[in-house]
């Protein structure tokens, strides 16, 4: 059986169901806004060996049926029906503990799992990301982090100003393109917060 | 240079760098707070064709190159750029991340050979596994543990504040008296396995023997002394010369 984990309506998870349908293979999509009427209950045997069952929507999945999993997660935080719990709603912390139970089985069992957490952690960091993109073989585009105007401005002359400038992290990824007419005056302001760069 | 990256209250990486800095006065020894680093007068971070490196200059006007470093040990475990708190919250969260990206980073171009506690996507603060992660992991290395599994996630109810007994795990070799019960093989094999190559193992009496309660990379160094001081010194000899199998020890501790 294979288990889908995030939001089935968008495109990625609705073609994936779309096609076991088609294959006649069984799953179970587990909306992740259906928090509340999810549980997994996680198992050790002496050794080691993870087992447990998945409840959602009233129907329980034994664990060792699952074999393959597709996880295509989005932050509890943008939830509607999360964000409207109080700080101390007890399903806060079940949703909380939903997830790290299936952080710890997604990533243990030993079931074939697209989309693993720490994988996809990397998205939060461009540089790092880029350098596992480097290890690989692949060229990537000079690139400057900096809270020095002065070694912008050196960077954005040396690549004749065809430069762009984008967050770190994963948020707010909104790539501009360098304009030195309208942008130098402003970069005095990267003293406060270090500001990406690249050819 | 032998680098620790800490938080202000952090009195054991404080600990480490002045016994460091008594056994070896030779040996270039820095301690840098989380608050040099959000502070520093100038952090440069490249990318490119020519390599990757960094160099970060600090408020006093010491600057640090990558090529400087030898070692770092990491226990940063977030930095929190606590004066953005003055403004929008979601700014605040921006800056945060910025900044923690940025660090992630850079001090990925190091290499896990230079690194104690290498940094994660997850948390600046490397591996961190979480309770029942650990747990698991231990019973698969052999290791007792408590009957109650997955442990409860509050951090006062995963087992004492302070445990019975302790041991470290530091590149492979343990540190430490092993507590009744436990095999040195399944602490080493448990670090292994978590993919840590510093991991200070946690345990709790249960009447003659011991269970595994959890373990963390922010060790309390000042439990091992001069010993881990010693293997610290022999690993970093020569640089960046972790994970390799045959190590040149120290002139002192030959």
């Amino acid at each position: 059986m294979v288990l889908t984990w995030g939001i089935p309506s968008e495109s990625p998870i609705r073609r994936l169901l779309d096609e076991l349908d088609v294959l006649g293979q069984p799953y179970v999509a587990v909306s992740q806004r259906h928090f509340a009427e999810t549980d997994l209950k996680l198992t050790i045997d002496t050794v080691g060996n993870l087992g447990g069952t998945l409840t959602y929507q009233g129907q329980a999945y034994p664990l060792t049926e699952i074999t393959g999993v597709y996880l295509r997660l989005v932050d509890d935080e943008v939830l509607p029906e999360f964000q409207q719990l109080s700080a101390d709603d007890p399903l806060r912390i079940h949703t909380r503990r939903l997830m790290q139970h299936l952080s710890v089985w997604a990533e243990w069992s030993g079931c074939r799992l697209v989309n693993s957490m720490p994988a996809m952690a990397s998205n939060n960091s461009k540089p790092y990301q880029a350098q596992f993109i480097q290890q690989h073989g692949f060229l990537t585009p000079d690139t400057l982090i900096t809270n020095n105007p002065d070694l912008v401005t050196d960077f954005c002359e040396r690549h004749k100003n065809r430069v762009i400038y984008k967050s770190i992290s994963g948020v707010r990824s909104i790539v501009q393109a360098w304009n030195p007419r309208t942008d130098a005056e402003k970069l005095v302001l990267i003293r406060h917060c270090p500001v990406q760069f690249q050819e | 240079m032998l680098l620790i990256l800490c938080h202000l209250q952090d009195v054991d990486a404080v600990w480490l760098c002045q016994r460091l800095r008594q056994t070896d006065p030779d040996r270039p020894v820095l301690i840098l707070s989380m608050d040099e680093l959000l502070f520093a007068r100038e952090v440069r971070h490249t990318l490119g064709r020519e390599g990757n490196d960094f160099s970060i200059t600090l408020q006093n006007g010491r600057r640090i190159e990558k090529d400087d470093v030898s070692i770092v040990i990491n226990r940063l475990y977030h930095l929190d750029p606590v004066v953005w708190k003055q403004t929008d919250p979601r700014q605040y969260q921006y800056v945060s991340q910025e900044i923690n990206a940025l660090y992630l980073s850079l001090l990925h171009t190091l290499g896990a050979d230079r690194l104690y506690n290498p940094p994660t996507p997850v948390s600046l603060g490397g591996r961190h596994l979480a309770p029942a992660e650990c747990q698991l992991l231990a019973a698969r290395a052999g290791l007792p543990i408590p009957p109650e599994w997955p442990p409860p996630e509050s951090p006062q109810s995963v087992g004492p504040a302070i445990p019975d007994a302790r041991v470290l795990v530091l590149d492979g070799q343990l540190l430490g008296s092993v507590p009744p019960g436990i095999t040195a093989e399944a602490c080493l094999t448990l670090a292994q396995q978590s993919g840590a190559n510093l991991l200070e193992l946690h345990f709790m009496r249960q009447d003659a023997t011991c269970v595994f309660v959890g373990a963390t990379v922010f060790p309390t160094f000042h439990h091992y002394g001069d010993e881990l001081i010693h293997l610290l010194l022999n690993r970093t000899t020569n640089g960046s010369d972790l994970g390799h199998t045959e190590r040149i020890a120290h002139p002192a501790f030959a």
